[in-house]
């Protein structure tokens, strides 16, 4: 179920894989007329080699605006980018131009939309687009290598007959051949990265089965490393090897998908989990989060969740908490959080 | 189930036509979108209908809304046959079913006040006095945790959750006996599906209704309904009680529904089950069984040329699938 | 829109600061030219022309206007038969707006009603509205123009008649694709279940819902109707001799245009202006009244 790369050092290998992308303190925000709206206040995670990580939100989180900043593709003319780093490699991608992210979006780290009708342009055939993808990422040239390099990476996302495929336009295929061609276009130049936000959401329940698979396949034969942007905890416990949770712009708990399930340390993650029916058991009821996420624009001092929050105190809502780290003794597990200053405490709702 | 069931739906058929304009508009396919279709709800219970894309749900809603005629089949509402409503007979089934459809964005006019949302179903079909309607909307509005004094409001002004709460408050005004509940909470944020979800289970008890609920979302059938139907291809594959379904599917689709829907914790063992090739669309089904060319599990040519019947087995448990005919048959404990 | 963005307002300012900040979006300056130019003079013509618009003294024929050196008393000179052209220009604007305002009133009610019902009811119906309309918009208004003046003589209503025949089709299209997408939305389905009639439903759930299409439309078409008024007059088949309409100002000053430019050129200046700034302020309606733009 996870990456080849995770299973491996899950073995007991003991080593890490390198982390290839570090995110530190990322800030961006919205300038409106009405408000200045900051979707992403200080962020910072990091990937690793062939890991999978989930950033799950929901909507007003941030999450989709953080997973735009991080190829400068900020929402114009109201998002800018304030703060932070973001660094590939080592290398700080928020200090480079627009010319030097171009050799970076589509060729060394890729992103997948969560709409598959505007992802592709349905004016050319499918064949068309994969092969402008080849050529602009500069991956081959000259028609015969580039028809070919089409074909194998149709297959390669598992469409049947690819070769009668490539004439074919977008609306002539179904939604989820659609989300695989977007697939085969953000893998085509072997990218480190593929950003995928919510892109199943549109997507019938055995036709995301499959695509969840052909992207598990595809770690396993290529190593890639993948973020998931979602808002369900259900992607991130069949494909995630660590969770960030998000909330108003601010990373609230992170860890091992494991110990996040099995310890939710953050009262958020713990109302989010009890919140969302589950398959596998009856639930006599749902508990339900009180109020709502708070509006963007708002100035808001303290923790962000106090407000909905039913441990919070008076020194939650004026400062807010720092981050404790080595929860249920992951030391990659930690929590914005001021009630872990009690080692032993974990969010029981009442 | 002693009482005699709010609705009940038999052998219920919907095609649609597709001419071809080079032979002269003749019929040349034929949209099977409901084909077959036959179940209960209880008074006070839910029915869940469960399936992918092209199943046919949507279709069923439309035809027990009087928003569409079937093609063959009847509708009872109670006594009431939906067919041909006329006059009087006509004004009280729309009285009597009301719904509440998915996007809580575009289900409310955005130029009309909540509270002449909320009343439209009192006022269009008979005449009642202002002090009645009035009432009636405070209580409703009440009754879904709304405050009765932003009924002058216009929608615009409200969350998505509490837009929801608008359209089901508008959907008890009239005191209906069967609410269909068209995903009803799919486009609203995690957090605030839990407490929809409570509010409909809540109301439910206390206005004495029965859902028809439209999902796709396994675990919220699971939340919310009694029975569950699983559709494919306009026909209902398995049908159990709520519990009896999850405990055991039977149906091969059922089973691989339940093998792609995703878990709640990472630990989750599941037999892995991944269908090849697309949802099916329903022009020109394949004779026999609906399911056979994705089916895992299909016998042989039974499969392609004869469509199962829908046997109940013990525990009102039914299913579609001559797997279980077999072993009914050499079992000898199928009814028909 | 998100649940978040939708409360995003807060209790701040008071009332009257946010009717100030209001005030100040709008576009001043079309609003400006329009009441200057056509809705003050038609309001207060008698008090502000100085000269009847219908006589004139032969003897003061063809003078230059008085910035000009011509006599102080015509500010912008006189035509041929010896009128002020400044007060036949302020008297003009009450014929702009009447033909404006009721031909667009005519057109726009019956496109509207027809466009509504071929939305609504497609079938039939809108098979024949929408032929109607393509045959409408392919014959050249001014043939049009022609045979009703000849049926009926030139006169006003005449004008008015053509005026609504070519703007309904106008407005029938319109409406017809925002009655189609409209009657698709959920809170349509949902009032047939509660079991509102077709009547209510378009009247109650379809009309107010294109009502700012249709504002958004009529600015447009003010501009349109002022220069085909125009047009018609030029060729004989407008509003009749001696009414100061504009555009048979400028046909009548066509002959003088070498010699006595002004008798064409400032009223086809009212009517540059007068169209110039209905048109911004419809285009500014358009922005401000479009949901789409307006989410973040």
């Amino acid at each position: 179920m996870r990456s080849a790369a995770a299973v491996q050092e899950h073995a007991g290998a003991g080593v890490q894989p390198e982390v290839i992308l570090e995110v530190k303190d990322l800030r961006s925000y919205l300038f409106t007329k009405r408000a200045t709206i900051k979707a992403v206040d200080g962020v910072s995670f990091y990937l690793r080699r062939g890991e999978t990580l989930g950033i799950v939100g929901e909507s007003g989180s941030g999450k989709s605006i953080m997973a735009l900043s991080l190829l400068q593709m900020e929402p114009k003319p109201a998002g800018r980018i304030v703060g932070g780093e973001v660094l590939f490699h080592g290398d700080d991608l928020l200090r480079k131009s627009q010319g030097e992210m171009r050799k970076v979006r589509g060729r060394r780290i890729s992103m997948i939309l969560q709409d598959p009708q505007t992802s592709l342009n349905p004016v050319f055939t499918i064949g068309n687009q994969l092969a402008e993808a080849f050529v602009t990422g500069q991956q081959e040239s000259g028609r015969g290598r580039v028809a070919k390099a089409v074909v194998d990476v149709l297959r390669k996302v598992n469409i049947a007959d690819p070769e009668r495929r490539v004439t074919a336009f977008p609306h002539q295929l179904s939604g989820g051949m659609k989300q695989r061609v977007v697939g085969a276009i953000a893998i085509s130049c072997s990218p480190d990265i593929v950003i995928a936000d919510e892109p199943t959401t549109s997507l019938d329940l055995t036709i995301q089965a499959q695509y969840l698979r052909l992207i598990k396949q595809l770690q396993d034969t290529t190593g890639v490393g993948v973020i998931f942007i979602t808002h369900d905890f259900g992607i991130v416990a069949k494909m995630c090897d660590r969770v960030a949770v998000m909330y108003a712009g601010k990373i609230v708990e992170h860890g091992p998908v494991r110990s996040l399930f099995n310890h939710p340390s953050h009262p958020y993650t713990q109302a989010l989990i009890n919140s969302v029916p589950k398959l596998e058991e009856r639930t006599e009821r749902l508990y339900s989060i009180p109020g709502q996420p708070p509006a963007p624009g708002q100035e808001l001092v303290g923790c962000r969740f106090a407000a909905r929050c039913e441990f919070a105190d008076e020194r939650c809502r004026q400062e807010y908490p720092p981050q404790f780290e080595g929860l249920s003794r992951e030391s990659e597990h930690t929590a914005d959080c001021w009630r872990l200053e009690d080692p032993t405490w974990r969010p029981i709702p009442h | 189930m002693a009482s005699d069931p709010t609705l009940r739906v038999e052998e219920l058929r919907r095609h649609f036509p597709v001419t071809s304009w080079r032979r002269f508009r003749k019929t040349t396919s034929l949209v099977k979108a409901v084909d077959g279709l036959s179940f209960d709800v209880g008074q006070g219970e839910t029915v869940a209908l469960v399936g992918e894309s092209g199943c046919g749900k949507t279709t069923t809603a439309k035809l027990i809304l009087a928003l569409d005629v079937p093609t063959s089949g009847t509708i009872m509402l109670g006594d009431t046959n939906v067919q041909n409503l006329r006059g009087e007979a006509y004004r009280h089934y729309r009285e009597q079913v009301q719904a509440v459809f998915q996007d809580p964005w575009s289900s409310l006019n955005p130029r009309m006040r909540v509270k002449e949302i909320v009343s439209e179903p009192l006022v269009v079909n008979r005449k009642r006095s202002r002090r009645e309607v009035h009432a009636r909307v405070a209580e409703v509005l009440d009754a879904v945790g709304l405050n009765p004094a932003h009924a002058d409001r216009f929608p615009h002004e409200f969350s998505g959750g509490q837009r929801q709460r608008i359209a089901l408050a508008s959907a008890l005004s009239s005191d209906p006996k069967l609410i269909i509940l068209d995903e009803p909470v799919s486009s609203l944020d995690v957090s605030i599906r839990a407490q929809t979800m409570n509010l409909f289970r809540d109301l439910q008890g206390q206005f004495n209704v029965s859902y028809l609920l439209i999902v796709h979302d396994l675990a919220v059938a699971r939340y919310m309904s009694d029975e569950v139907a699983v559709m494919y291809l306009g026909k209902i594959v398995e049908h159990a009680r709520t519990e009896d379904l999850f405990r055991d599917p039977r149906h091969p689709y059922t089973k691989a529904l339940f093998a792609a829907a995703l878990p709640g914790h990472p630990d989750v063992q599941r037999e892995e089950i991944i269908l090849e090739g697309e949802v099916p669309s329903p022009i020109d089904p394949p004779p026999g069984c609906p399911f056979h060319p994705r089916c895992p599990m299909k016998i042989g040519e039974i499969c392609e040329t004869t469509v199962p019947a829908l046997r109940t087995h013990e525990g009102r448990h039914a299913v579609s699938c001559h797997l279980y005919d077999e072993e009914a048959a050499a079992t000898g404990t199928a009814e028909a | 829109m998100s649940e978040a963005q939708a409360s995003a307002v807060g209790a701040g300012p008071t009332k009257a600061r946010l009717l100030w900040r209001q005030l100040r979006e709008l576009p001043l300056l079309p609003i400006a030219i329009i009441l200057v130019v056509l809705v003050i003079p038609a309001i207060f013509a008698e008090s502000l022309a100085p000269h009847n618009p219908y006589s004139g003294s032969l003897r003061a024929r063809l003078q230059p206007p008085a910035f000009l050196g011509g006599p102080s008393e015509f500010l912008l000179g006189t035509d041929h038969q010896g009128r002020d052209v400044f007060s036949r220009i302020i008297f003009g604007s009450r014929i702009a707006i009447a033909v404006a305002g009721a031909g667009i009133l005519i057109g726009g009610t019956i496109g509207t009603t027809l466009g509504l019902i071929a939305g609504y009811f497609r079938g039939f119906a809108e098979t024949v509205v929408t032929r109607l309309v393509d045959l409408t918009l392919s014959i050249p208004a001014i043939l049009v123009a022609l045979v009703v003046a000849a049926a009926i003589g030139a006169r006003f209503s005449a004008v008015v008649a053509i005026v609504a025949l070519v703007l309904w089709a106008v407005y029938a299209r319109q409406v017809r694709a925002e009655a189609l997408k409209w009657a698709q939305s959920d809170f349509v389905a949902r009032a047939r279940v509660a079991g509102a009639s077709h009547f209510r439903i378009i009247v109650r759930h379809i009309l107010p819902n294109i009502a700012n299409t249709l504002i958004v439309l009529s600015t447009l078409q003010v501009g349109f109707v002022i220069v085909f008024e125009g047009s018609l007059s030029f060729l004989g088949v407008g509003i009749p001799r001696p009414n100061p309409a504009w555009g048979l100002m400028v046909a009548d000053g066509r002959i003088h245009v070498v010699s006595a430019w002004w008798i064409a050129f400032f009223p086809g200046l009212a009517i540059m202006l007068t169209v110039l700034s209905v048109n911004m302020l419809g285009d500014w309606l358009r922005d401000r009244l479009d949901p789409k733009l307006t989410q973040v």
